[in-house]
């Protein structure tokens, strides 16, 4: 057993109610299968928004980025990487500036 | 339809004589417009080791090639002069509604020389340029005088730039502001218009917009508006402003100041997130000139408190910089800087760099005049942001800005003061963004994150960066390999939105490409650019900017970072345990630039590639080495 810390922004956090939850993991998991987790437990409208397309460096990109312990998970790498007892997950929208 | 008329004016302040010049082709073809132009212009009529509070620093105020036209987002001007707050190239951007005014005058570029020997502002008025008396403006707000000068026109259709007792005080964390919050704050810009006794500058254009193939241009611009509207990121900024930011800078990143950046996270922020500002204080949403995002507000922290705003940086260097996490106060603090004509940044800064001064027993209270320094004391910030402005008590000193407080206060408070060349640093830590850092090092105005705004060292993926950049680690951002090759390509880019007179926002993604700014620059201009063209434009402007710094005597051991950055890690939060190995990055960075690695000097062999070979003239005796 272990747990992963979880963080939502914006439209994330207002659909899930709550900026952060613990999650139960059994054994590491991917990015991807936790994403499922949460759809499951939030509904489709959370998946929705994870889901969302936007136009970075004039290509398509998801609008949420992953963060796992600061760094980004980029999209290739969101089945393979696995997630482990103690770590924190972000889901962050893509805007930026200053 | 307008004629396509470009025209530089220019105003000699003892005299009160003025002289208009068509803009020749080969300068717009070479440096556009806006902060391009402009450098070219400050290069040649700044002589070198001039006093940059004295007569013979010009104040050049220049519309972009594009500002002011049909083009969406087209607001922006620049306003620059040789920096009294880094003794080299100073420049500040603002949008609004000022630089569109110009170009409705006719008028690209203003350049305003010598020092007026009573208070004045000037008036344009299409091609009619006087000077009037503004003995009874000096000492006024920005609000009083804006107020009055319409009074005195009789009219409300006019635009105005101005200066209020900051930079009438020649404090060089003045701002200018034009329509009452919109501020081109940084450089000391505003402390230059301040030693010229030039309050203001009121304009009022009536040639309208030039326009080369109406259905080509509107088709364009449809498709545009068509193609932001669904994006969620543009939907999402339009809502929240910058101030949208701060959950990702703070919770997501781990890279929002606080106390001086002793810290870069904080756990409980939400008291100052966009969602209570927007809740709490927000009104409703205003944009600039022809914006398709309207991302600023009108908001209001209390009766005689409503005031349009905020930025993240204002927010972040107002509030959790000076250790405030009271959301009301800062949105005070925000109004009080509009009105007396402050950077929010500089300001903030200048505080923050105090409280950590008192908090290791550097400054007393009685240093303060009294004030209580602890960390986050609303009335303290608010009574120190009045007393930089008129200069009083602790507030002369805290006016230079940190760099140069901190020379007067001591070693031990040097290592406090958080700037690059003189400038402060802005609300994002670059030990958790490791390009930021680089691109404040470098950045020809002093620490700046417009200048490279390189966000997508965390938002590009790893196969876009090896595309562009070279490796995968460009997109990594705690990683430095890369970064300096990402750092050229984002300034050779963002300079050509700053030269056009597009916003940020707009040109952050597809427009960022100059293959895509090719295809808008013709439907309202005669002239067209290949996206070559345009590439070697925007490197072109960042090194006659280098070699104006380079002969003002900047040197490589200028392009650094505060050593809290180089030594101390973060704290706590995402990016904790991380600093900046500013070295590597830099070198990597030289050698894209082709510049030598030693000295920073640009080669002949780039200058000449790049078309300053008579700006290049003198090249040996530049720098220090």
């Amino acid at each position: 057993m272990g747990k992963v810390s979880l963080l939502y922004s914006h439209r994330l956090k207002e659909i899930a109610g709550k900026a952060e939850e613990v999650l139960d993991i059994t054994a590491p998991s991917s990015v991807t299968s936790i994403i499922e987790r949460l759809v499951e437990q939030h509904g489709p409208s959370f998946g929705r928004e994870l889901n969302l397309r936007s136009s970075e460096l004039g290509q398509d990109s998801p609008f949420y980025l992953v963060f796992v312990d600061g760094q980004k998970i980029p999209e290739s790498k969101k089945d393979a990487l696995l997630i482990r007892d103690g770590s924190n997950v972000s889901f962050l929208p893509l805007i930026s500036g200053g | 339809m307008a004629r396509f008329e470009r025209n530089i004016l220019y105003i000699d302040l003892p005299s009160g004589d003025s002289s208009t010049e068509e803009l020749s082709p080969s300068l717009i073809t070479r440096f556009l417009g806006g902060r391009g132009l402009n450098s070219k212009l400050l290069f040649d009529h700044c002589p070198a080791g001039a006093d940059p509070l004295g007569p013979d620093n010009p104040l050049i105020i220049g519309a972009g090639l594009l500002t002011g036209t049909a083009v969406p987002a087209s607001s922006r001007f620049t306003v620059s002069a040789k920096s009294p707050l880094t003794g080299g190239l100073g420049d500040a951007n603002s949008g609004g509604f000022f630089g569109p005014e110009m170009r409705f005058a006719g008028i690209q570029h203003l350049v305003i020389r010598g020092q007026a020997e009573r208070p004045v502002y000037l008036l344009i008025e299409d091609e009619q340029v006087t000077l009037r008396d503004a003995g009874s403006l000096w000492g006024q707000t920005v609000r009083e005088s804006d107020t009055a000068i319409k009074r005195e026109l009789g009219t409300d259709e006019v635009q105005i730039l101005l200066i209020g007792p900051a930079g009438e005080n020649l404090s060089p964390i003045a701002g200018v502001i034009n329509n009452l919050s919109r501020a081109a704050a940084r450089g000391g810009v505003a402390a230059v218009m301040g030693s010229k006794k030039l309050k203001a500058i009121v304009i009022r254009g009536t040639k309208g917009s030039f326009v080369s193939d109406k259905d080509k241009a509107f088709s364009l611009f449809k498709e545009i508006r068509e193609s932001l509207a669904p994006d969620p990121w543009f939907q999402m900024f339009s809502k929240t402003g910058t101030p949208g930011l701060m959950e990702n800078y703070n919770n997501g990143l781990g890279v929002m100041p606080i106390r001086n950046f002793q810290e870069s996270y904080r756990k409980e922020s939400s008291s100052i997130s966009s969602k209570e500002f927007l809740r709490l204080f927000s009104k409703k949403r205003k944009g600039c000139y022809h914006c398709p995002i309207q991302c600023s507000h009108f908001y209001s922290a209390g009766a005689d408190w409503n005031e349009e705003g905020i930025e993240y940086e204002s927010l972040g260097a107002l509030g959790p910089r000076c250790g405030s996490f009271d959301l009301a106060v800062i949105l005070k603090a925000n109004a009080v800087c509009n009105r007396l004509g402050l950077d929010t940044i500089g300001a903030g800064d200048a505080i923050g760099f105090l409280m950590e001064c008192h908090q290791r027993g550097l400054v007393s209270r009685q240093d303060a005049d009294g004030l209580d320094l602890s960390w986050g004391n609303g009335e303290t910030i608010l009574a120190l942001l009045h007393k930089i402005a008129y200069r009083e008590g602790i507030g002369d000193l805290l006016a230079e800005g940190s760099y140069k407080a901190s020379k007067k206060i001591g070693p031990e408070a040097e290592k406090l003061a958080m700037h690059v060349k003189g400038q402060a640093i802005i609300a994002t830590d670059p030990r958790g963004l490791k390009a930021w850092g680089l691109g404040y090092a470098v950045s020809s105005r002093g620490a700046c994150h417009l200048r490279a705004l390189p966000v997508a060292e965390y938002s590009a993926s790893p196969e876009v960066a090896k595309k562009l950049w070279g490796t995968e680690s460009a997109a990594d951002r705690f990683a430095v390999r890369g970064k300096g090759r990402l750092v050229k390509w984002c300034e050779d880019l963002r300079v050509l939105s700053d030269a056009l007179g597009l916003c940020r926002f707009f040109t952050r993604t597809t427009f960022l490409f100059p293959e895509q700014l090719a295809r808008l620059i013709p439907c309202v201009s005669p002239i067209e650019f290949t996206p070559d063209q345009l590439s070697r434009i925007g490197e072109r402007i960042n090194n006659i900017e280098r070699l104006f710094n380079l002969r003002e005597g900047l040197t490589r051991s200028d392009d650094t970072l505060p050593e809290r950055f180089l030594s101390e890690p973060i704290p706590e939060g995402p990016s904790r345990g991380q600093t900046v190995d500013l070295e590597s990055m830099l070198n990597e960075y030289y050698e894209a630039r082709g510049w030598d690695t030693e000295t920073g000097i640009p080669s002949p062999q780039k200058l000449r590639e790049l078309g300053l070979v008579e700006e290049m003239s003198g090249l040996k005796q530049y720098g220090k080495g």
